[in-house]
């Protein structure tokens, strides 16, 4: 599984004023790679266009 | 081990008293829980109360309601009267203690239910084992080498163990279906938005259900009738109140099945599926159906648990990211880093999917699907074999649970017993606001024997 190496992700934390500890920096990267490859799954799945969603989801 | 409508029975009728069976309950917790750790608190001085009220009123010739003295319990993150609401974790130790019950542990004690205890949780309700760094690990009590599930194991190993018959625990992404099939009890995740989540600690809003475990089936349908009714401070409710209990025996004849293939097939153990076939087979067989965009919509109930979970945990992550549960923290971080428009995308995954569901539902009454791909896993395992690859355990429980939430139908676990394995879940799904169907269903699968709750050997072992 790849993913962004760990410092730029601990970059990216710290420029959204979300710091990571160095110690979980690496738990956090997998964390984070697996992550990833779910949301590429979501990305290229078909959807209609209808804006944003629907947070009042009705089953 | 008499389920609760039993019990309810003995108390009207005063074969036993709300009394005994509260001190029984608690008397149960101490000898059983050390092994189990299925409680994280025991409200004995509360339970004796409530009990002796149940006892006066019955003295009285007041009704007790219908749970006259039974016992439950409850998963750790509803609020309780003056206790503090943990959600399993060690960030809200010291916050303030709720000042009333939950909408629903309040019907159930309205309806003179005696609640024990809470139960353990994976932390915020985020994974499927309930191996909690802050108050260990639930243990299964069919054997204790192995996981209860989670997240809402506690309240599943608390009933499968016969300490109370009923108990509520919640569902986001499998958290009732996942511990129940473990566990082998009965679960309900009713239909999304049906019953009241007032005073229930959050973990995604948008996915999360609230729902009863039982040994039995007509139990279940008893609390889940109990918990429905609107709720002022609930505006998210929706549907009608529909009692299942009154048509539970009605036979279900000429009901059309599917059997998920496919992506509900693939990953799972011979045993599983060994279960599965036997539910159909009972229903008269039932026919594969395919369900289109299962792994877009897994993947996408994925993304919006880690990106709302980790948005509801920023001051957390930000102040004191020690304090949280490892196996909880570095998902929260990657899910607060997570773009907003996966997020939106991830949403719109979810009403293309419900609507291939619905359509599914035009050709069929319920769908069978396993709950995970595997028994109860060793508490010491931490991957899994899907597709011959190993991948880490815990967020791969879920995979047969999460797509079919992720679309807010009702879903029953249903125990399937087979000589030495551990019990297996099936999972009975119905078309929206059908939970009348699902539990008929389970109800005729109980009563044929295909469904069945064995007491656990620790149970036996430790009555002697």
């Amino acid at each position: 599984m790849t993913g962004p190496a760990p410092h730029d992700i601990a970059a990216l934390a710290e420029r959204l004023c979300v710091p990571i500890p160095e110690a979980f920096r690496e738990g956090v990267a997998d964390a984070f790679a697996r992550l990833l490859e779910q949301a590429a799954l979501v990305m290229a799945a078909e959807t209609t266009d209808d804006p944003g969603g629907d947070l009042d989801f009705v089953p | 081990m008499p389920d609760a409508t039993a019990l309810a029975d003995a108390v009207r009728q005063s074969r036993i008293s709300a009394s005994a069976l509260a001190r029984a309950a608690i008397a149960n917790i101490g000898t059983l829980d050390p092994a189990l750790n299925a409680f994280t608190a025991v409200f004995a001085e509360t339970a004796m109360a409530d009990a002796a009220e149940i006892d006066r009123k019955i003295a009285r010739g007041v009704d007790p309601g219908p749970l006259a003295g039974v016992p439950f319990a409850v998963k750790n993150l509803y609020d309780v009267a003056g206790v503090t609401t943990l959600a399993g974790s060690a960030v809200l130790r010291d916050a303030p203690p709720a000042a009333r019950d939950a909408t629903v542990v309040a019907r159930l004690k309205t309806a003179g239910a005696v609640l024990v205890g809470a139960n353990n949780m994976d932390e915020f309700a985020y994974g499927f084992t309930t191996q909690n760094a802050h108050y260990g690990p639930t243990h299964n009590p069919h054997d204790l080498d192995r996981s209860a599930g989670g997240s809402s194991g506690g309240s599943a190993a608390a009933v499968a163990a016969g300490i109370v018959p009923v108990s509520l625990g919640t569902d986001t992404n499998g958290s009732i279906r996942v511990p129940a099939g473990f566990c082998g009890i009965f679960g309900l995740k009713p239909t999304f938005r049906r019953l009241s989540r007032t005073g229930v600690y959050p973990f995604v809003h948008e996915l999360d259900h609230v729902g009863p475990f039982a040994r039995s089936v007509r139990d279940l349908a008893l609390v889940y009738d109990l918990l429905q009714g609107p709720d002022a401070d609930d505006p998210h409710l929706l549907g009608p109140v529909e009692p299942t209990l009154p048509g539970l025996e009605t036979t279900v004849a000429g009901i059309r099945v599917g059997v998920l293939g496919g992506w509900f097939r693939e990953s799972a153990e011979p045993v599983v599926l060994e279960a599965v076939d036997r539910v159909a087979a009972a229903l008269a067989g039932g026919r594969t159906v395919t369900l289109p965009g299962v792994a877009e919509a897994r993947a996408a109930a994925f993304c919006i648990t880690a990106a709302s979970g980790g948005a509801m945990r920023l001051d957390d992550l930000r102040k004191r990211p020690e304090a949280l549960d490892p196996a909880t923290r570095d998902r929260f971080f990657a899910g607060a880093l997570l773009p907003a428009s996966v997020l939106h995308k991830a949403r719109r995954v979810r009403l293309a999917f419900r609507d291939r569901l619905r359509a599914v539902f035009e050709d069929c009454d319920i769908l069978l699907a396993p709950v995970a791909p595997c028994p109860a896993p060793r508490l010491d395992q931490t991957t899994l074999t899907i597709g011959g690859h190993a991948v880490p355990l815990r967020p791969n429980i879920g995979i047969y649970t999460q797509p079919l939430s992720f679309a807010g139908p009702p879903i029953v676990t249903v125990p399937v017993d087979i000589p030495g394995q551990m019990p297996i879940g099936v999972q009975i799904v119905g078309a929206p606001w059908r939970e009348d169907l699902v539990l008929r269903v389970a109800a005729m699968l109980e009563r044929m024997g295909v469904a069945h709750v064995r007491p656990p050997a620790h149970v036996a072992d430790a009555a002697g």
